[in-house]
């Protein structure tokens, strides 16, 4: 081998949706690289591994010149076999058209040894050309890998069941579904935005987007709650800032420092809860007060759970205890493994109402499990449903029927939210 | 050299002789005792070391037992054994394993030979481990030769097997077989091991190690080396380190092999000569002080012995020497009944029996001797009283018969009458002359002046006798002596007169003088017609003589002042060959 | 290490059945220990990549940039919220971020980031305006957003002690060198304050005594030794942020490109990777690695024992010494396999520390994800000529990594990859797989 004679030629760029541009153009082509995933994946995707292929394929015909070439493909991509058969297909059609031919390694004058590889940010796929003895050439063609969101969980258990609504990069802090004459549409709060969805061939597009304008720093861990309300769309509380969207078409958003207490249930008399600005939890201030409750441990969610002439509040507190509070007593329960999020979930099985809990633990993979309490001592309502990611968000939905959980997902990192509804099992 | 001296010296002799020989066979037998005491002790040491390379061996074998029944080692050969696809990760295993156990080389192996986890190189994981077909069901301690990253070097190993499933993985550990290990082994005193590492082709003398690592003076030690490396069987041999015969070290040399008899190390047990040659030292200073000693005392009582001995004898030698010089009164006194008492007697005897010899000879002799000289007399006064009788009966017959004639024949007789008396009153004279020899009045004298002296009196007489030549041959540096020249004079004169009638055909007269020793000899020779032995032994005597004429007294009085002077006469003669008189003078 | 590494599982899996919130808590002292042992807190010009990582971890929680990379080499927003290109990637501009405060209380001004900067890089035209940031360079710089999302400009000013004054997410509370680090939370900090109040940094603690510490619950940040299959919730491995090669100085006795090219061919590097490396890190031929470039497959790293024999055709080669860092706990025993597989061609390779090595076995950080920053950056630290590049495409990448590695002047090794632990009372531990920490996003459990 003479490495000195080693060669390379390239493409021309194959467009990226990524440039060096303002935060709104990266947003931009972040809506675009969702919906490549979500919409379209395979079939953007075969046409640009198509090409890509062409295009090596034009580069090492130049190289080697009509004639047959023994052609070795060696996939170290994560490109699936479809996809490489794709490759090879489209790379041996092009060769042929070049004039060049594949065949067995002791019948052909040259090989070309072509490696699908990729790094972080595309696919790169080089081809080592060796004509004749000593000359070996490398030619090279690289196209934009598509991040690769997380699919669906499509699994749903038999008492607890999931729906995957979205997934984006950004923090999802809440969603909702709201059921309107046009079709449905899928609210996403989000720190910079509330965005809205409408449903269209059954994949959710971007209608329009709220942005949400504030002064204050948010905290590190954001939380936010979007309430549907019946006399205007939303209301969405974020630490510090209240924002109440328009009545009336056009959609807009209009928001304003406020300290003041969040709804913790979408009923319009519920007991509000004062969240701290800076940070992640409710303070334990009961506005009005739970019974003769009015200041309670510091918590990060609480689910109410209806009883006959009261109703059971559930708090996750802050110290990881939970403390069931009806108002007269304050009862903690200290063992169990419970996350940090809980929320009431409505089946009509068991008491009615079941109390939706996150687990703690592992950060890869989070579950989400129902407990009845029937006298206060919770029993385990149905079996875990697993997500690849921790539970970054858990509220109930405005009528209480279901609930809302935003995933994390582990091996992206990307925010995905689902509809969590419960039915009665056996 | 005296009796004493020599009966003195026999006995040293004797005794020297003995003690030597003692000395000898002492030295011989302690020497083939200590030198078999040495090989035993070296033989001893080599089995020591034999049975503590047994041991060690064992113990090596132990401590890869248990390192073969540790949780890791089965947990290893569960996963090859479960089919690990990477078995790298063993990588640190083994040391930490060798750590648990002290071991100084721990390798796990693959059924294959491959190296998992070696705690002497670590970085050797994946390479073969070329020992272990060979290594394989020997049950106790062998030597390998062990490649570092630094250089070969020589292991104590065992080898074991840990069997799950059907592929066994091997632990293979062992302990360095350096100077580290040297100084491990229990050694008796006086005693030491060197190792060489037969790791080379050639000699290299870094291989030789002893407790500090490389050992000082190797290459005095190559020929043994060599000799093991090429015959690869026990040798030995003393090195002197120094020509102190105490610095010497017998070494003992033991091959080390491997398993495939390749030799891999030669040990040296070294046993200091140091003891041996001190002890021996020992030995011979005391076997001299005590054979001195011995020697002094039996000189002492040799003396003793020879005294008591040859006092007798030496009494007797000094009677001898008495009765030698005529001392006949001479006796010995000895009180003893042995044989120098029977000896002392018989001399007693003896000179008792010549004393009485010698009175009856000296009876014979004096009578013989008046009987020679009235013979002597006789004849010399016959002579003349002859014609005195004749001329008395002539002028008697003259008167008678013839009275004219008497007056001349009286005047005839009356001259030979006094001629005759005269002859007569001369030889009166002579004796008389004899009888009364003066002293000699010495004072210091030239020989030579006087020999010369004598020549100018007889050169008118030899100058008559031509047929007579005269040679002197005197010494030029001659002494002077102390002498009377004038008795000198007249004895030297006899000699030559002797001479000069021995040839009265003519012939060669010789004087010589000459220093010999410290006296002065003068010779006189004549190539006359000899003396018989018969002669030569009376020649001296006086009055005797062997010419026609002549009283028989020069010789005697030659003889006479020699002896004044202290000096000696001989005479050599050979019959018809001539006479040499030999005068001795001392200075 | 790897028993450490069970022991260090066997921990948290126990410590990891304790009830407690999943919400983020605020609140708690988290407690660090770092192998390196600072004097001031800067980078090191000459430490270890290990020197490197800390500092940088220490740089990014008390400063920022004004943009960052994620993992891709796409730019994020730090101090600067928006950004752009003009006059062929000679201009670039940088809109700043409204109301940032150093820790000080005073303003991180355009005016005061441009004269940071400025005073960083002499030869370049920094100018603000308002909330705009312009810089001007001389030539293209395409990767100017890299460069300044690398730790060494951080924006950041220095009180009399030499102690940085940044708008990170911690404040620098106080300092003891070589020893101690107490980083305070930064309560108005722009991205939110960090859940934990205080970080307390142990400094010069050996990878064991944090281990050990870790395992006895005494710290909940640790450094660890990257391995295969030890990647859980405790154990975070970074992508490849470090090249190891073999580097030789230009007075080497291996002059001769036979010789370079024949022990490039000798060394076995899948059993050095698989059993000393223990599983980590990739072998390669190449400065980049795949995560960057993606093309490292047309560099082979067979070992071709025959074809170094072959190279070197018996001709008379000159012993070489081998020197590694005596300071990477695994230099030793990678480099003595190296001479060993060096061995097997004929070629004589020592493993010593002293006299001047022919050839030196080096670890370098690959400092950025953009892969045309970091082969500047590698090949500044190899000792070669930095090469020019257009763009951070492999149209300009492949030619200049070819141009750097023709000649064998440096042979790469093996990618590795960087590794830490957490205790279980530690929470959202997402360490950035470029290598940060991101200590602000974590908080603890209650006690």
């Amino acid at each position: 081998m003479n490495i000195g004679l080693e060669l390379a030629s390239y493409n021309h760029c194959i467009p990226q949706m990524q440039s060096h541009g303002s935060r709104g153009t990266r947003l931009g082509w972040l809506a675009l690289l969702l919906l490549a995933i979500v919409l379209l994946p395979q079939n953007l995707s075969a046409s640009a591994l198509t090409d890509a292929a062409r295009q090596l394929a034009h580069k090492i015909a130049a190289v080697t010149g009509p004639g047959a070439v023994a052609l070795e493909i060696t996939n170290r991509s994560s490109l699936d076999d479809r996809s490489v058969n794709e490759v090879r297909t489209a790379l041996e059609g092009q060769l042929r058209g070049e004039g060049v031919r594949t065949a067995k390694p002791d019948e052909s004058v040259g090989s070309a040894q072509v490696t699908l590889s990729e790094n972080l940010r595309e696919y790169v796929w080089a081809a080592e050309i060796v004509v004749g003895q000593d000359e070996r050439r490398v030619v090279l063609v690289s196209l934009p890998r598509p991040q690769t969101g997380g699919a669906p969980a499509s699994a749903m258990p038999v008492v607890l069941r999931r729906t995957f609504l979205f997934a984006q990069e950004q923090p999802i802090l809440d969603a909702a579904l709201v059921e309107m004459p046009a079709g449905s549409r899928l609210l996403l709060l989000d720190a910079d935005r509330v965005a809205v969805y409408h449903q269209q061939s059954g994949r959710w597009e971007l209608e329009s987007a709220l942005p949400i304008l504030h002064a204050r720093t948010m905290p590190r861990d954001l939380r936010g709650r979007l309430l549907l309300r019946r006399d205007h769309l939303f209301d969405a509380y974020l630490p510090g800032t209240i924002c109440r969207s328009s009545a009336a078409p056009p959609p807009a958003v209009a928001c304003n420092d406020s300290d003041e207490p969040w709804p913790l249930t979408a009923d319009d008399g519920s007991v509000r809860a004062s969240f701290t600005p800076a940070r992640n939890f409710f303070t334990g201030a009961f506005s009005p007060p739970i019974g003769k409750v009015a200041n309670g441990p510091s918590f990060y969610s609480a689910a109410a759970l209806p009883r006959s002439g009261y109703t059971l509040w559930a708090l996750a507190a802050v110290d990881g205890s939970v403390h069931l509070l009806d108002g007269m007593t304050d009862q903690v329960i200290r063992n169990v493994r419970w996350g940090s999020d809980l929320a009431a979930i409505h089946s009509n099985c068991g008491t009615g109402t079941q109390l939706l809990v996150s687990q703690s633990g592992d950060p890869s993979e989070d579950s989400l499990r129902a407990f009845d309490i029937p006298d206060r001592d919770p029993v385990t309502a149905s079996a875990p449903i697993e997500f690849d990611g921790p539970i970054v968000a858990l509220w109930s939905e405005s009528n209480s029927t279901n609930a809302i959980a935003i995933v994390k997902r582990e091996d992206t990192g990307w925010y995905e939210a689902y509809r969590i509804s419960a039915a009665c099992g056996s | 050299m005296s009796f004493r001296q020599k009966l003195l010296l026999l006995f040293a002799l004797t005794v020297f002789l003995c003690v030597a020989v003692i000395t000898a066979s002492v030295w011989s037998t302690m020497r083939s005792s200590f030198e078999a005491a040495n090989r035993e002790r070296a033989n001893a040491v080599a089995a020591q070391f034999r049975s503590e390379f047994q041991r060690r061996g064992d113990e090596v074998v132990r401590k890869v037992e248990a390192v073969t029944a540790t949780d890791t080692v089965q947990r290893i050969a569960l996963e090859i054994n479960r089919g690990a696809s990477d078995s790298a990760g063993y990588v640190s295993e083994a040391r930490n394993l060798a750590d648990q156990q002290h071991l100084d080389f721990l390798e796990l192996v693959d059924h294959q030979g491959t190296i998992l986890s070696s705690a002497q190189w670590q970085a050797k994981f994946g390479y073969p481990e070329p020992a272990i077909p060979g290594a394989i069901g020997s049950a106790g301690g062998f030597l390998k030769r062990e490649e570092l990253p630094s250089g070969s070097t020589l292991g104590l190993f065992a080898v074991r097997a840990a069997r799950i499933g059907e592929q066994p993985l091997y632990v293979i550990g062992g302990e360095r077989l350096d100077q580290g290990y040297l100084s491990t082994l229990d050694i008796p005193a006086g005693t030491r091991v060197l190792l060489y590492q037969n790791l080379d082709e050639k000699w290299n003398p870094k291989s030789l190690l002893d407790l500090n690592g490389p050992a000082a003076g190797a290459e005095k030690l190559l020929p043994l080396v060599e000799q093991v490396r090429q015959t690869g069987q026990e040798a030995r041999s003393v090195i002197h380190w120094s020509p102190d015969s105490a610095d010497a070290e017998s070494f003992h040399a033991i091959p080390l092999s491997g398993p495939n008899q390749t030799l891999l190390g030669v040990l040296l047990v070294g046993s200091s000569q140091r003891p041996l040659v001190e002890l021996q030292r020992k030995v011979v200073s005391t076997a001299l002080l005590v054979g001195g000693s011995g020697i002094f005392v039996a000189i002492l009582a040799s003396l003793w012995f020879a005294t008591r001995v040859t006092r007798p004898v030496k009494s007797l030698a000094e009677a001898a020497r008495r009765v030698a010089v005529g001392d006949l009164a001479a006796k010995v006194e000895i009180d003893s009944t042995d044989e120098l008492g029977e000896l002392a007697s018989a001399f007693n005897r003896m000179t008792e029996d010549l004393v009485q010899q010698k009175d009856r000879t000296l009876q014979a002799e004096r009578v013989a001797a008046w009987r020679e000289l009235a013979r002597r007399l006789a004849h010399e006064l016959k002579n003349p009283l002859f014609p005195l009788q004749v001329t008395v009966e002539n002028l008697v017959r003259a008167r008678e018969k013839a009275p004219e004639m008497f007056d001349e024949v009286f005047r005839e007789g009356t001259s030979t009458l006094l001629a005759e008396i005269t002859n007569l009153k001369t030889i009166i004279g002579r004796f008389s002359e004899f009888a009364k020899m003066p002293q000699p009045q010495r004072k210091p004298t030239q020989l030579n002046e006087v020999v010369q002296s004598v020549l100018r009196v007889f050169h008118a007489q030899l100058q008559d006798k031509k047929q007579i030549t005269v040679h002197t041959e005197l010494e030029t540096s001659l002494p002077e002596i102390s002498a009377d020249s004038d008795l000198l004079h007249r004895a030297i004169s006899n000699l030559v007169l002797n001479a000069i009638d021995a040839m009265p055909q003519g012939g060669e007269l010789t004087l010589r003088t000459q220093t010999v020793g410290g006296a002065v000899e003068l010779s006189v020779s004549d190539t006359g017609s000899g003396l018989t032995p018969e002669e030569c032994e009376r020649l001296f005597t006086p009055y005797y003589t062997t010419k026609l004429h002549g009283t028989g007294l020069g010789l005697a009085i030659v003889q006479s002042v020699v002896s004044d002077h202290g000096g000696k006469i001989s005479v050599e003669s050979v019959k018809d060959r001539g006479t040499t008189f030999r005068m001795d003078l001392p200075r | 290490m790897r028993r450490i590494v069970f022991l260090l599982l066997a921990a948290a899996s126990l410590l990891g059945t304790a009830p407690g919130a999943t919400r983020p808590r605020y609140g708690g002292t988290l407690r660090v220990m770092m192998q390196a042992a600072p004097n001031t807190l800067e980078i090191p010009a000459a430490g270890t990549p290990s020197d490197y990582w800390n500092l940088a971890r220490i740089l990014a929680m008390v400063t920022d940039t004004l943009v960052t990379l994620d993992a891709a080499g796409h730019i994020e927003p730090g101090l600067a919220t928006t950004w752009q290109s003009e006059m062929n990637g000679k201009r670039w501009q940088f809109t700043l971020r409204h109301g940032v405060r150093f820790h000080d209380g005073s303003s991180a001004s355009a005016a005061v980031i441009a004269k940071i900067l400025g005073d960083l890089h002499p030869d370049w035209g920094v100018h603000a305006s308002a909330d705009t940031l312009t810089i001007e360079t001389d030539s293209i710089s395409p990767s100017l957003p890299a460069e300044l999302a690398l730790p060494r400009n951080a924006i950041l000013r220095r009180n009399s002690d030499g102690i940085p004054i940044g708008t990170g997410p911690f404040r620098v509370a106080e300092f003891q060198p070589g020893r101690h680090l107490k980083l305070a939370a930064s309560e108005d900090r722009w991205a939110g304050r960090p859940f934990v109040d205080v970080v307390e940094i142990d400094l010069g603690r050996a990878l064991r005594d944090q281990a050990i510490a870790l395992e006895l619950n005494k710290v909940d940040v640790i450094e660890a030794s990257p391995q295969s299959g030890t990647n859980s919730a405790r154990i975070g491995t970074s992508l490849q942020v470090e090249l190891m090669a073999l580097v030789f100085p230009p007075n080497t006795r291996a002059q001769d490109a036979r010789l370079r090219d024949a022990l490039a061919l000798t060394i076995n590097r899948k059993p050095i990777q698989s059993g000393l490396l223990r599983g980590a890190g990739e072998p390669t031929a190449a400065i980049l690695p795949n995560w960057m470039s993606g093309y490292n497959a047309v560099f082979p790293v067979q070992a071709n024992v025959q074809r170094a024999r072959a190279v070197l055709a018996d001709s008379r080669q000159p012993a070489l010494t081998l020197n590694y860092d005596p300071r990477d706990p695994q230099a030793q025993l990678i480099a003595d396999r190296i001479a060993l597989n060096a061995r097997e061609a004929g070629i004589t390779v020592q493993v010593s520390l002293s006299g001047s090595p022919d050839v030196s076995l080096v670890r370098i950080v690959l400092p950025s994800s953009d892969p045309a920053t970091s082969l500047r950056e590698a090949a500044q630290a190899l000792g070669l000529n930095a090469p020019i590049l257009r763009s951070s495409s492999v149209d300009d990448l492949y030619p200049a990594e070819r141009a750097l590695l023709d000649g064998h002047s440096v042979i790469p090794l093996f990618h590795l990859p960087l590794a830490s632990a957490v205790s279980a009372r530690v929470h959202n531990w997402n360490p950035e797989r470029g290598g940060g920490w991101n200590l602000a996003d974590v908080w603890l459990e209650a006690p």
